[in-house]
């Protein structure tokens, strides 16, 4: 991730989470009953069984999300996750491909990429949405956002002196990020 | 659209399946099984619509009645490059008709993917550490337990009993509207 994209990122974080209207550190269901409100669909957060490399998981339907969280995962590492998974949801990163394609090598190996996704019938989105996602559920954890009309918009003065000290010519610009 | 479906069949009465000594699935069983999970949401590929994909891929000529044939058993001696040809169109190693661990590895992938598109699922989103054949089990879980909570009826190419519905997400389960 690139110092401008990460700050791009974080901006467009913020500014979602201000629009969320919660209060500082907000507990997982206020996140959970937020985020439905928002998009008129039911989110629902269920606990996955068992242990396993796969930490959360985020299941869309036409009907319904669903979040996964392990249930053997508590505290801090618990709101992480749903944080994270509520970020997908948050920000609709239902792309039109139902799995990505490290998805698609890691749990299909056998199978032909190109026949999966036509028996899916839908295509990708890019890193830009898991770099969305992880942004975003590090600023939920990390406090309050900032007060709206206060320079959110920009980002932190720590992030422009270390993007200048490393050659960026480019300060931010409010608008989406172009992610290669 | 399985357009094919009956147009050429021919008398049941001469229906001799031959059932391979192993436990796996025979040919027949493997075959139909790929018409019925790899295919899109609107239903199966036909015959004529296979013949005609591994044709224009290059790959042999194989005739919508011999893949009709070969699906009820009625022929089970293709060439190698008749189940290439087959094996790449489902987008399965050719090994899936040989090799019945391969097979069964295969069929648990294609599961998925059969559950994915039944289930009307838009998008899996993972934060994984890494994917494995255990992922894949409890991706399959969840895909399940999610088509279970909107009442969709199971996989029907499987054929284990339905799932207690609703008892695994109470607890945990909550809505938020």
């Amino acid at each position: 991730m690139t110092l401008t994209t990460l700050r791009s990122v974080r901006r467009e974080c913020k500014g979602f989470l201000q629009d969320l209207a919660l209060p500082p550190r907000p507990t997982t269901d206020a996140l959970i009953d937020a985020v439905a409100a928002r998009r008129g669909r039911p989110l629902r957060l269920l606990d996955k069984d068992g242990a396993g490399e796969v930490c959360g998981v985020w299941i869309s339907t036409t009907k319904c999300d669903y979040v996964f969280v392990d249930a053997l995962a508590t505290g801090l590492h618990r709101a992480h996750i749903v944080a994270h998974e509520v970020a997908h949801v948050a920000f609709d990163h239902g792309g039109p491909r139902v799995l990505s394609d490290d998805a698609v090598t890691g749990l299909l190996p056998d199978l032909d990429l190109e026949v999966v996704l036509k028996v899916l019938g839908r295509q990708s989105y890019g890193t830009h949405a898991e770099q969305q996602a992880e942004v975003f559920a590090s600023l939920v954890l990390s406090g309050p956002p900032a007060p709206p009309g206060a320079g959110s918009r920009e980002a932190s003065p720590e992030l422009n002196t270390l993007a200048h000290s490393l050659g960026s010519r480019t300060r931010l610009k409010h608008g989406r990020a172009d992610v290669s | 659209m399985a357009g094919a479906h009956g147009d050429e069949r021919p008398t049941d009465g001469q229906v001799a399946r031959t059932e391979e000594p192993s436990t796996g699935k025979s040919l027949a069983k493997k075959v139909d099984h790929l018409f019925a999970t790899v295919r899109p949401a609107k239903g199966e590929y036909s015959y004529e619509a296979v013949s005609t994909a591994i044709r224009d891929t290059g790959g042999p000529t194989i005739s919508a009645a011999y893949l009709w044939m070969l699906r009820k058993g009625q022929r089970d001696n293709p060439t190698m490059k008749h189940l290439e040809a087959l094996a790449s169109f489902f987008g399965v190693p050719p090994g899936y008709f040989f090799d019945d661990a391969l097979a069964e590895r295969v069929d648990e992938q294609l599961s998925l993917v059969a559950a994915l598109r039944d289930g009307d699922v838009r998008r899996v989103a993972l934060r994984a550490a890494g994917l494995s054949s255990a992922s894949l089990a409890t991706i399959s879980d969840m895909v399940e337990r999610v088509r279970a909570l909107e009442g969709l009826p199971e996989d029907p190419t499987t054929d284990a009993p339905p799932a207690p519905r609703g008892k695994r997400s109470s607890g945990t389960a909550r809505d938020s509207t």
